[in-house]
């Protein structure tokens, strides 16, 4: 693709990829850095981007491999960066039966999610926040689309009784 | 919920599929309320923030896609700048080892031998003394109070020889002719070898070794390295 016509498709898509970046590194300034890579990547293998339907797919998956790529000395702490691991602790997530507050407090809903282990975050943000289809959030976690599916499934079981458990919490005066 | 639901949710199921499940999730509370849970935080999750103010540095990339350069980080200027330390410290040690105490003799006395070398060239007229070995040997032992051995060598032939005055001291010149090429043997009373070797002066090879027997040995002309040097060794057996 040409490297002028691919800056005009990155252009809508840098504030999609900034909010990525914040939730897989620590700070502000090391997300910005992470896109500020991420976009001259995309722009140095402009040659080699030729599908724009794919491009925003590309930016989230490299957005992943390059902050692993950056910040592998661990000076910045991740919410998303360790995609492994902790998943067994969602095999007994079961859906609750009680309902779910219909309006959530988003402080709320972000605590849950940092209490899910990383990779079922990941899945759950991509899918759900992002609306990537299952095939491109298989794609940017390099997980099979199988293994998306389930992950996914664990995870907003688990979210469903964080939230709930933090809604009770909250309608009794404490806080989690 | 069971994953028939969850495909149900997904709309992934056929048609009578999709009826079938929408049918039990109907009469169902419980699966009913699973299904509110997960909608309600699949909502939760959408209501996030979806976007954040782009670094305008990395919309300035964007802004001049063509002019878009890789900052040098200063891991790169590190790795830079001890790669050119080490290229200056390899040619720095490169030249001492060339120039230094490894030269077999200094530049301006290669020079000076080099030069007399071309200057007898084939001129036999200059020559004082001819004949064998030892008809040279003696005349070198009366006009320089030494005598220079020389031993025979394989394949040349003692043209004749001459004084002349190397490094400001009297030196035995003696000319051999080897397969058409002249070659110069030089025995001076100095140690002006620092050590084995050849080096080239006024395009003409000029090896040296230390004479056992007192002095140095300087052979110039244009053959091998390896064959002047055998042929200096030859000539002090």
């Amino acid at each position: 693709m040409d490297r002028d016509l691919l800056a005009r498709a990155l252009r809508p898509l840098v504030p999609e990829l900034t909010s990525f970046a914040r939730w897989l590194v620590g700070s502000v300034q090391e997300a910005d850095d992470l896109v500020h890579e991420v976009v001259l990547r995309a722009l140095e293998n402009a040659e080699t981007i030729d599908d724009p339907t794919r491009l925003r797919a590309w930016l989230f998956r490299t957005a992943r491999y390059t902050r692993v790529d950056i910040f592998r000395a661990g000076v910045a702490r991740s919410r998303l960066l360790v995609l492994e691991g902790g998943i067994g602790e969602l095999e007994d997530a079961a859906v609750p039966t009680d309902p779910v507050p219909a309006i959530l407090d988003r402080v709320d809903v972000e605590k849950a999610l940092a209490k899910l282990p990383e990779i079922a975050r990941a899945a759950v943000l991509l899918a759900d926040l992002w609306q990537f289809s299952y095939d491109e959030v298989a794609t940017i976690l390099e997980i099979p689309v199988g293994t998306v599916r389930s992950r996914l499934a664990r995870a907003r079981a688990r979210l469903a009784q964080l939230l709930l458990t933090e809604a009770a919490n909250r309608a009794a005066g404490g806080d989690s | 919920m069971n994953r028939s639901s969850e495909h149900l949710r997904d709309e992934e199921l056929g048609d009578s599929l999709t009826r079938a499940q929408q049918g039990h999730v109907d009469h169902c509370t419980d699966c009913a309320h699973r299904r509110s849970a997960i909608l309600a935080v699949q909502e939760a999750v959408r209501a996030l923030p979806r976007t954040a103010e782009p670094p305008a540095a990395a919309m300035a990339l964007l802004e001049n896609p063509a002019k878009a350069q890789r900052p040098w980080s200063k891991r790169r200027w590190l790795i830079v700048a001890i790669g050119s330390a080490t290229a200056v410290a390899a040619v720095v040690l490169f030249v001492t080892l060339r120039s230094g105490h490894h030269a077999p003799m200094k530049d301006d006395l290669a020079q000076e031998i080099a030069l007399d070398h071309l200057h007898y060239e084939h001129n036999t007229n200059a020559a004082e003394v001819s004949g064998s070995p030892d008809q040279i040997g003696d005349y070198f032992a009366q006009t320089l109070q030494r005598r220079p051995r020389l031993a025979p060598l394989e394949a040349a032939t003692v043209v004749g020889g001459k004084r002349c005055r190397i490094g400001g001291e009297w030196s035995a010149l003696i000319w051999l002719e080897r397969a058409g090429r002249w070659l110069s043997l030089f025995s001076m009373p100095q140690d002006a070898v620092a050590s084995r070797g050849c080096v080239r002066a006024s395009g003409v090879n000029v090896c040296g070794v230390a004479d056992p027997h007192g002095g140095s040995r300087v052979l110039a002309g244009n053959l091998p390295d390896a064959e002047m040097l055998r042929l200096l060794d030859e000539s002090m057996e």
